[in-house]
């Protein structure tokens, strides 16, 4: 009852006993209907996001005693173990590093760029843009095995259509084990990267190009420009913020590419990257320890960097304004 | 539309676009011929039609795979994972859009910090977790998918802050009670959200293959897309090639006639996937 007439006071209500009932009764049940609707997710969200960083953080300064099985306090020894392996480039932890880079650099610099190129030339309309865009998306509703799959069949040394093809043409001395040498196995699996990648972008690109006012482009045809310039000092101010959220989905995807590198060479041949090297030392049975100091280095290298690039796409977004 | 091309720069346009998109689906028109070919055949030439439409490859891709068994995993956790999913996602975007309470920013905000931390970090305590809690099974992959925070949550919220509350306050004096303006009037307002965002997670719990290869242990129960991979890696010592083929075919068949029908409505709920921000 305090409770109520606590209530009843702050609302300002001037109200009689039985409103005031009803008004508690209605509260009471508004606040349960609020917890019920909220209690798993955010339930679930403590225990998959919250508690799973924080378990993170404290695995990582921390050792597994291989005698009594438990963990104990280990400091930064996983940490300097990470950085030496890297350094080193033992277990091609090294390799693995420089990788997750180079797996940014793809992203930001190659797929968002084709992919607005693609976006631009479909916009025109060509014939057959409706065909280009519903097969440029097949990828992303096919499951990520059977297009790694299909792709390692396409490139297989033996039987494969590539090497098939090269030997038709009497170029078999250009014959290699594509996915198996490490001269072309990373080379390889980046133009995968791009042949899948580039639907996706496509589409949400395509759709913000869709939105330019039609005056803006009318009024730059008077002007007789070019199709370089339309797409230089039109096409890609105008969609900045939308090319900004796809760099930014693209370079924070980077850090957590180990699906492609596993699938297509089971991360061998200078393939890793330090999201494989994670899920490895953790399936493998190796060092829990060690896994989780990599993944908490991928995460504050990962924010440094998506944080630089969003601050430059951001003040690149100002001098258009 | 602005400039047009001029004649020879559409010209190499078309000639790349068309080798890019035939790049896109010739594999699986070469995988889908050579499914009918014996092993011998196929070893013998990879370029050739096949003699006839022999099935053979696809009978034992059924009866001696675990196919059908696939199946049936991969659409009980499709459809439950997804439609949990989806419930939990509009219930949060509901209460956290339309109820004024102490908490909603902040609950908010945790969905937000929940997309700026990378995962795949955390696999060594979330793998303890599930030892520990005895998850590792179908019901464990079914607790991973049903979030209530992730990014259908956030497309679910733009879109009620968008519905005007008014149907609701009628109810409300009509004495409707709050779980029943929500399902029997503001759910379905949401319809055009709910398709979309249930297109996009149940093709993306459809073709999962990182959370059901490590939470699925049994070899007969797997979803389709694990199934898939552990025949590839048995292939490299079987080399009966032409049964993973058929195999290929059998699993891709349902999603390409899925898309096919749906194409405009799936690129759409990608779309609105993708602009979450």
């Amino acid at each position: 009852m305090d409770q109520v007439s606590k209530h009843k006071k702050k609302k300002g209500f001037k109200l009689n006993k039985a409103s005031t009932i009803n008004l508690s009764k209605k509260d009471i049940s508004k606040k349960i209907f609020i917890l019920i609707m909220l209690v798993w997710p955010v339930v679930h969200w403590f225990i998959f996001t919250l508690y799973m960083n924080l378990e993170t953080l404290m695995y990582s300064l921390q050792r597994l005693n291989k005698f009594t099985g438990k963990m104990r306090f280990a400091g930064s020894d996983n940490y300097v173990e990470l950085f030496e392996k890297i350094i080193n480039n033992t277990a091609s932890y090294g390799t693995a590093f420089r990788n997750t880079f180079l797996w940014l650099g793809l992203n930001v610099f190659v797929i968002v760029p084709i992919a607005l190129v693609v976006a631009y030339i479909l916009s025109k309309k060509i014939p057959f843009h409706k065909f280009f865009s519903i097969v440029l998306f097949i990828p992303n509703i096919i499951s990520i095995v059977v297009l790694t799959m299909v792709w390692s069949f396409v490139w297989a040394p033996n039987q494969g259509l590539v090497n098939e093809l090269l030997i038709k043409l009497g170029l078999s001395n250009l014959t290699r084990v594509w996915l198996g040498d490490p001269n072309t196995a990373l080379i390889n699996i980046f133009i995968y990267c791009v042949w899948a990648g580039i639907g996706y972008n496509n589409l949400i690109l395509s759709g913000a190009i869709a939105k330019i006012p039609k005056e803006i482009i009318e009024s730059a045809e008077l002007d007789g420009i070019s199709n370089w310039q339309e797409f230089i000092h039109i096409v890609i101010p105008s969609v900045w913020p939308t090319i900004s959220t796809v760099t930014i989905l693209g370079a924070t995807a980077a850090f957590r590419v180990f699906l492609h590198p596993q699938l297509l060479t089971n991360g061998q041949y200078g393939t890793s990257t330090i999201a494989l090297k994670v899920v490895e030392e953790v399936l493998g049975g190796g060092s829990y320890g060690l896994a989780s100091a990599a993944g908490v280095t991928m995460a504050l290298v990962g924010f440094i960097a998506v944080f630089i690039i969003k601050k430059f796409l951001d003040k690149k977004e100002k001098e258009w304004n | 539309m602005g400039r047009k091309f001029s004649k020879p720069v559409l010209i190499i346009i078309e000639i790349l676009l068309f080798t890019y998109a035939i790049s896109l689906i010739f594999p699986y028109i070469w995988i889908w011929v050579n499914s009918f070919k014996t092993v011998q055949a196929f070893y013998t030439s990879t370029w050739s039609l096949p003699e006839s439409l022999d099935l053979k490859n696809y009978v034992r891709a059924l009866n001696e795979t675990n196919m059908l068994s696939y199946f049936k995993v991969s659409i009980i956790v499709t459809i439950i994972g997804t439609g949990i999913q989806v419930i939990f996602s509009s219930m949060t975007a509901y209460v956290l859009a339309k109820y004024k309470f102490k908490g909603n920013a902040f609950i908010y905000g945790m969905a937000i910090v929940g997309f700026l931390i990378p995962t795949s970090g955390t696999l060594a305590p979330l793998y303890v977790f599930l030892k520990d809690t005895g998850l590792f099974n179908i019901y464990g992959l079914i607790i991973m998918y049903a979030t209530g925070m992730g990014t259908n949550m956030i497309i679910f919220y733009s879109f009620f802050k968008k519905i005007s509350w008014s149907y609701a306050e009628a109810a409300f004096i009509d004495g409707a009670s709050d779980f029943r303006v929500f399902w029997s009037i503001m759910f379905p307002m949401a319809r055009e959200a709910t398709i979309a965002v249930s297109i996009i997670t149940a093709i993306n719990v459809w073709n999962d293959y990182f959370l059901p290869s490590i939470l699925l242990n049994n070899p007969t129960l797997q979803t389709v897309a694990v199934g898939l991979r552990s025949l590839q890696v048995q292939q490299q010592y079987n080399a009966s090639w032409t049964v993973l083929f058929a195999a290929v075919i059998v699993a891709t068949l349902p999603t390409i006639l899925v898309y096919v029908i749906f194409q405009d409505k799936i690129t759409k709920g990608f779309l609105v996937g993708g602009l979450k921000e």
